[in-house]
């Protein structure tokens, strides 16, 4: 019998590792649908006279749709493993799928439903970019809620420092919940902020007056949604896989190694606790101290 | 336990779920596009997601029975959710879209004295996530991660001792009670984030903003909004001798 | 705003099929012996009348621009109608289990009082100008709770406390119930925001919306109930029927719809 407080750490790095992927995956997804809020500025770019052949997913804010998949993944497998007895791993992939079957409607829906609704600024409707993108959109919305689904199955399991008094829906939908709103506020950025409007110069932000004038022509032919994943996914896609591991392994890391103070009582969690305020104190500083490089290396706005 | 107890834990939970949304700056979709400082999603959104760890850690500790150690992990995963994330944030802005965090809503940051305005881009309302941000967003953080432990804790210790909802044979922990309390508190968490984005009009940059005078009457609309809330939630306990 | 460019929707006819129509199908399979296979499709089909009646109140009053998006009047009112529906449920069973059919009308006014008082604090102590804030979140708030009680009810089979405490909510179904009514909410608006958005073209939005939750109830209650193949499979044919005609209706109100190709030259704009 391992020592508990290694399998513990074991678990939560396990965890940790199908958080980055979630993260990552969930950040692409929303890029490769263009949702949330940089999805503003395609939807404005009509108005202002720019047609374009981007995908324009309006599902919702990012946390409810993710904790909608992520709770019907979670909830299909609870049922599949509960009443069919199927193994775990399947399990999860059969609600996954089920789940990315949703997605699609719901993609679909409203990506014709925006474009209809402006029909007076003549955007078309491209049914081929509603076919091409389904795909990368399934496919990546799949892994987040198998990520999901799994570490929210680890959690419930009976090990010391888990067996969480969660079932396992509702620690999915959580998670969903909570994965929407780190990915919508770190990598969406990354779109929204420079793949958007790259026809303008690198540096700075995005004046007013200048939105809705997105960059609609790619290295060949219409950009497309697609052109917009490869580029995030070298940058937005990775930080944001990175901030949700993160979470998801300090959060459970703290309690695990909080037993190394001893297992009595609240031990454990006082000792997890105090980690992470330590923690978030480091944040503080880090946070300033990549304020600081900015300022010095970048300078003030010059023109 | 007393009834009143269990009205003014929700209540005060409301409160500092609603306070605390008004601390956490986020910027809509203008912050996404890097057109105003703050995080780029949207209030109840951002809170939600802190909120949501904050709920999942303090469930953790439901077997403790000491109350301030459950609001503090609520605090805890609250304020690491939103500290992490706003981190990622920022770097996304220096390194994906090379601007300096600056604000432009005062001339220099109230906590580090560094001068803002001549980092502004033209055109824009700031960017990024400077200090004063990201400290009133760990504050935001604690104080709605402590208010949803503080509800959990609440409902759950109401319920536990109430015969239909005991813990299972050989379970020191009643799932029945904890889902019950785990998604009432859910629900009061989302209410009051609504009330307080309604309140703060989709944008905050933090407690510097000029919108945080707003405060005292945000407060008060989730005071009596929970206030009526508790009083629904105790008919949980009411009804729970069947 | 109201519907422009296609017949207006009348919201009484809307509320009437919500709210009385919604409690008769929640109320029928208590009152009249139909067996287990059909009591769960008719409370589904409750569920279901009322998320589409939410639907067209989240119509009305998102199209006054909120100031924070659609999505988030949509998750409040469903929190009030989770919060309000489970304690109506069990404060029904305060004056003794006599009083248990009570629950459900309980429920929707419990969650239909919080509303208006979240409403009243919006108008009165914050100052939102939006003139019908309060009577659509009390409506909100009403279908909500009513659509959370008739897909739990679908799913354990009955309205009692006891049978939905431990398949509904012990099982954690009611954090999906909460987020998937959301979405079936909130996504036939918030999918179709825009100025030519029809209102014709949201209902049906909403029918297919209302359906995919009923379709995902269904096997939900697999292992629980004996009807979740029933439940599942109206649900998924009605799907099919309300999207085609989404579909179709956005194909012809589209300004034009292309399968490949550039988008049309405009005039110097």
């Amino acid at each position: 019998m391992a020592d508990p407080i290694i399998a513990g750490l074991g678990v939560v790095a396990l965890m940790g590792a199908a958080a980055t992927i979630a993260g990552a995956a969930e950040d692409l997804e929303s890029d490769v649908g263009s949702m949330s809020n940089p999805n503003s500025q395609v939807q404005l770019a009509p108005q202002m006279g720019n047609l374009h052949r981007i995908f324009n997913k309006a599902v919702s804010g990012e946390p409810v749709q993710m904790g909608a998949w992520a709770g019907i993944a979670g909830s299909v497998a609870f049922v599949l493993i509960n009443a069919l007895q199927l193994p775990v791993i399947m399990s999860i992939a059969g609600g996954a799928a089920i789940a990315a079957l949703v997605h699609v409607a719901f993609a679909t829906t409203s990506h014709m439903g925006r474009i209809v609704s402006q029909s007076q600024f003549n955007q078309p409707l491209f049914m081929d970019v509603v076919t091409q993108h389904l795909g990368p959109i399934a496919g990546h919305g799949f892994i987040v809620t198998f990520s999901i689904v799994g570490l929210s199955y680890l959690m419930t399991l009976p090990l010391q420092g888990f067996a969480h008094p969660f079932p396992l829906p509702f620690l999915a939908v959580l998670w969903g919940i909570t994965i929407g709103a780190i990915g919508s506020s770190t990598g969406d950025i990354h779109y929204g902020g420079e793949r958007e409007y790259q026809q303008y110069p690198f540096g700075g932000g995005i004046p007013v007056a200048i939105h809705g004038d997105i960059t609609r022509k790619a290295e060949l032919g219409a950009r497309n949604s697609m052109d917009v994943v490869y580029f995030c996914a070298k940058y937005g896609g990775p930080v944001t896989g990175f901030a949700f591991g993160a979470i998801v392994f300090f959060s459970f890391w703290s309690t695990v190694v909080g037993a190394l103070a001893g297992s009595s009582g609240d031990t454990p969690l006082i000792w997890g606790t105090g980690i992470l305020f330590v923690i978030i104190i480091l944040l503080i500083i880090i946070n300033n101290r990549i304020e600081v490089f900015a300022r010095e290396k970048y300078g003030p706005y010059k023109e | 336990m007393d009834p009143l107890f269990l009205i003014l834990a929700v209540t005060a939970g409301g409160i500092a779920i609603g306070g605390g949304v008004h601390f956490i700056p986020v910027g809509g979709a203008p912050a996404a596009i890097a057109t105003a400082t703050g995080v780029g999603t949207g209030t109840a959104m951002l809170a939600a997601g802190g909120g949501m760890t904050g709920l999942i850690t303090a469930a953790a500790a439901t077997s403790s029975p000491n109350l301030l150690l459950i609001m503090l992990a609520g605090a805890a995963g609250s304020a690491l959710m939103l500290g992490i994330t706003m981190l990622v944030g920022n770097w996304v802005y220096v390194w994906g879209v090379a601007c300096v965090p600056s604000s432009a809503k005062v001339d220099v940051d109230p906590i580090t004295k560094y001068e803002q305005s001549k980092y502004v881009t033209p055109g824009t309302e700031g960017h990024g996530i400077p200090t004063v941000c990201f400290v009133s967003g760990i504050i935001g953080g604690l104080l709605g991660g402590a208010g949803g432990g503080l509800i959990y804790y609440a409902l759950y210790n109401s319920l536990a001792t109430l015969p239909v909802y005991a813990a299972l044979p050989g379970a020191s922990i009643s799932i029945f009670a904890a889902t019950v309390a785990g998604i009432f508190a859910l629900g009061v968490f989302f209410v009051n984030a609504v009330i307080a984005s309604y309140n703060i009009g989709g944008t905050i940059e933090g407690f510097h903003d000029p919108k945080f005078k707003r405060l005292p009457r945000g407060i008060l609309a989730c005071l009596i909004a929970s206030l009526v809330t508790g009083i629904v939630g105790y008919l949980l306990v009411l009804g729970g001798a069947f | 705003m109201s519907a422009a460019g296609g017949p207006a929707v009348n919201p009484m006819q809307i509320l009437a099929l919500g709210l009385i129509g919604g409690l008769i199908l929640l109320y029928l399979p208590v009152l009249v012996p139909l067996g287990p296979m059909l009591g769960p499709l008719l409370f589904a089909l409750g569920a279901v009348v009322a998320i589409i009646w939410g639907a067209d109140a989240i119509a009305r009053v998102a199209s006054y621009g909120l100031g924070t998006g659609v999505p988030s009047i949509g998750y409040m009112s469903l929190a009030i109608g989770v919060i309000g529906g489970i304690a109506g449920l069990a404060g029904a069973l305060m004056f003794g289990s006599m009083s248990a059919w009570l629950g459900p009308i309980m429920g929707v006014v419990l969650a239909m009082i919080v509303g208006a008082v979240v409403a009243l604090m919006g108008t009165q102590v914050l100052k939102m100008k939006i003139p019908i804030l309060v009577r659509c979140t009390i409506e909100l708030s009403g279908a909500a709770a009513l659509s959370v009680l008739g897909f739990s009810a679908a799913i354990a089979g009955s309205l009692s406390m006891a049978a939905i405490l431990s398949s509904v909510v012990a099982t954690g179904f009611i954090a999906l119930l909460f987020i998937l009514n959301t979405m079936a909410i909130q996504h036939p608006f918030n999918a179709c925001l825009g100025p030519q958005e029809n209102r014709v073209r949201t209902l049906k939005l909403a029918g297919a919306t209302a359906f995919m939750a009923m379709a995902i109830v269904g096997l939900l209650s697999l292992g629980i109930s004996k009807a979740w193949w029933l439940v599942a499979i109206v649900g998924a044919v009605a799907w099919f029927y309300f999207i085609r005609a989404f579909i179709q209706a956005s194909a012809k109100e589209a300004a034009s719809v292309k399968w490949s190709g550039w988008w049309p030259e405009e005039d110097e704009t």
